[in-house]
């Protein structure tokens, strides 16, 4: 399998796939496709019934598209962004915001991860994140540009929400509740906020895909 | 403050501040901040704008000004990002001098510049059906010392103009100009030699001299 970014400002990923090559996406992100690809629905069978009923509570869809070769797919989040594709080792693992991921070879396998919110009323109640294990490619598209870290172990970055874009699984993350200055009106005002703990990789976005 | 614009799609500003020096912005721009930041809540009121003089701007139309602006002190590294398209750019501004942008462009800046919301021109547009209806333009005055982060949308386009010397943009492409250029805003009917299906045209009109800042998307 072949992955070559086109365009830059909002950039499709154009996949070329071998006899018999399979990816897996959501549904609704194909730009373009060679006729002799065949696509088809498929359920995800990742986390049993209890991976169901998390899907439902978090709003995830159930079912993801599959695409088999031979022939190209061009895929894109239709948002102005970067596309980057990572080559997973065996057990390697990363945990990727909702709405980031274009696609992943059939070998990836596919979970999904819950983020505790800090339960304040009036605040998120938590959020998923996809959590993909190698070995296979994927390729990710970060809204706006893309930067790249690498924490040390114990090294703590506070961020926004909807900055998170990819960390390794290593990379511990918590909701926490920024306060904006001292006393009661400081507290009426926070947001929530994210630690994001080392060590591991992690990749931020420059621009808020979440609704405000 | 140091700050450093950082990618091309939607830019982010890296700022990095020293032990005690703080950077002012509007809430809710963060994307990142070292734990070592401390965020405060600055009022417009203890920035040396009167309630009063805000209450008169939100009665011109400026409702984007808001009374509190998020306060970052160091030491320590943050990162901010309008969420939009767009050139990004770190702008000096020397002790006494002044530059005005317009509303929703300011990133951040230094502490020791100081900021006051402004009226920057009131005026008549003409409007189909031989009518007319007041507009205005409202800005952030920023004067130095120090340093600036501002963002337009699309392109950021930079002319300095000699005194007297005059140039004319459409509002939606003005980002910024200097408090010495003379802004005035002129509203007129397009001539139409058939003298049926005329249409109105607003345009600021530049007089020098000091630098006027654009934006190619609007």
């Amino acid at each position: 399998m072949e992955i070559d970014v086109r365009g830059a400002f909002i950039p499709v990923a154009l996949v070329k796939l071998g006899p018999g090559e399979e990816i897996f996406c959501e549904s609704g992100l194909d730009v373009y496709m060679d006729p002799t690809i065949q696509p088809q629905l498929k359920a995800i069978q990742q986390g049993g019934f209890g991976g169901a009923v998390r899907r439902m509570v978090g709003g995830i869809p159930y079912h993801q598209v599959t695409f088999t070769g031979p022939g190209y797919v061009a895929l894109s989040r239709a948002g102005p962004g970067e596309v980057r594709t990572l080559t997973l080792a065996p057990g390697e693992t990363i945990d990727v915001a909702e709405g980031s991921l274009l696609c992943a070879t059939e070998s990836v396998r596919y979970d999904i991860q819950y983020v505790r919110g800090t339960g304040r009323i009036g605040r998120m109640i938590g959020f998923f994140l996809d959590r993909l294990s190698g070995p296979g490619t994927v390729a990710l598209h970060g809204h706006g540009n893309i930067l790249s870290f690498t924490l040390a172990a114990e090294e703590v970055v506070q961020i926004d929400h909807g900055a998170l874009l990819l960390k390794d699984a290593s990379v511990q993350v918590r909701s926490f509740n920024q306060p904006v200055g001292g006393g009661l009106l400081g507290h009426a005002m926070s947001f929530e906020a994210l630690e994001v703990k080392g060590p591991g990789r992690l990749w931020l976005q420059t621009l808020d895909p979440t609704p405000k | 403050m140091k700050a450093d614009t950082v990618g091309s799609i939607t830019p982010a500003v890296l700022v990095r501040l020293a032990p005690g020096e703080k950077a002012l912005a509007p809430h809710g721009l963060m994307l990142y901040k070292e734990p070592s930041i401390q965020l405060h809540r600055r009022t417009l009121r203890s920035l040396g704008v009167g309630l009063g003089e805000l209450m008169a701007l939100q009665s011109q139309g400026g409702s984007e000004e808001e009374y509190f602006l998020a306060e970052f002190e160091g030491p320590g590294a943050l990162t901010l990002s309008r969420d939009k398209g767009g050139e990004a750019r770190v702008i000096s501004i020397p002790a006494g001098q002044s530059l005005q942008f317009g509303q929703g462009h300011l990133i951040a800046f230094d502490s020791t510049i100081r900021y006051r919301p402004m009226l920057l021109a009131r005026f008549l547009v003409a409007t189909s059906g031989a009518q007319a209806q007041y507009g205005t333009l409202i800005g952030d005055q920023l004067t130095g010392p120090g340093q600036a982060v501002v963002q337009g949308h699309g392109n950021l386009l930079q002319f300095t103009l000699g005194p007297g010397e005059q140039m004319r943009s459409s509002i939606p492409s003005f980002l910024g100009c200097a408090d010495t250029v003379g802004l005035e805003v002129r509203s007129y009917w397009l001539p139409n030699p058939t003298g049926f299906a005329t249409r109105p045209m607003t345009q600021i009109h530049y007089t020098g001299p000091g630098q006027v800042l654009l934006q190619s998307g609007v």
